[in-house]
């Protein structure tokens, strides 16, 4: 979570989030290293980016915020 | 019979596992399976494997349909140069990469910060700045952010 704090103290008010794989979030029942003090950063972050609706509902689950969906897959497919 | 396993692993998936993959005690399919996908994806270890498949596992059919037909499609990628972004390693590195050359293709300037041997690199516009042991150096991240002035810092939760 080194480089979440390092960006957040360089630029709190810009912080998207792109929160992938459950087990590397700080936070949720999945995480391998929870961490109260990094969760609350990506709690105030500006937006979270997820790229699917399990992981949107997860965010809203175990963060209690609200994540965009956007599909990597799309992007791929719109940007060929 | 085992020796036909491998013969028959090698034809359907070009690699060569070992007859001690095989005479392992307590060998499961499942497990078999990940031996050869790993084999397969070269330098992802057991943690970006574990990674990959939960991305999979969060995508819709259609997405994976459309994510498989554009592999199929870009079997012969571009060069890129060194960077831990290029080629990216993981799940979380793709989906970052082309959510950034989608920002790039729309007109934003990016600028990547990653783990690498040290330089400079580019892929589908994206600059890449990759600096050796980014953990103990981690104020050029800051530097950078304060430098570059972006409208948005995106941080993946791989790191």
């Amino acid at each position: 979570m080194c480089f979440l704090r390092e960006a957040y103290g360089a630029a709190p008010d810009r912080l998207v989030y792109l929160a992938h794989t459950p087990q590397f979030l700080p936070f949720g029942p999945a995480s391998w290293n929870p961490d109260p003090q990094a969760a609350a950063i990506v709690r105030k972050a500006l937006a979270v980016v997820v790229i699917g609706a399990h992981m949107q509902g997860y965010v809203r689950e175990h963060l209690g915020r609200d994540a965009a969906v956007i599909s990597s897959a799309d992007l791929w497919k719109d940007t060929s | 019979m085992r020796v036909l396993l491998l013969v028959r692993i090698h034809e359907s998936f070009g690699i060569e596992l070992s007859i001690d993959d095989v005479y392992s005690a307590g060998l499961t399919l499942a497990e078999l399976a990940q031996r050869i996908d790993l084999l397969q994806l070269g330098d992802l270890d057991s943690a970006e494997y574990a990674e990959l498949l939960q991305e999979i596992e969060a995508m819709s059919d259609d997405e994976v349909r459309h994510l498989l037909a554009e592999v199929s499609r870009r079997a012969d990628p571009p060069d890129i140069e060194t960077a831990a972004h290029s080629p990216p390693r993981g799940g979380s590195t793709r989906s970052n990469l082309i959510w950034l050359e989608h920002l790039a293709s729309s007109g934003h300037e990016c600028r990547v910060v990653c783990s690498g041997e040290p330089g400079d690199a580019s892929a589908g516009g994206v600059a890449i700045l990759s600096v050796k042991d980014l953990v103990r150096n981690r104020c050029v991240l800051s530097a950078e952010i304060r430098g570059f002035r972006p409208d948005f810092v995106l941080v993946s939760s791989r790191i």
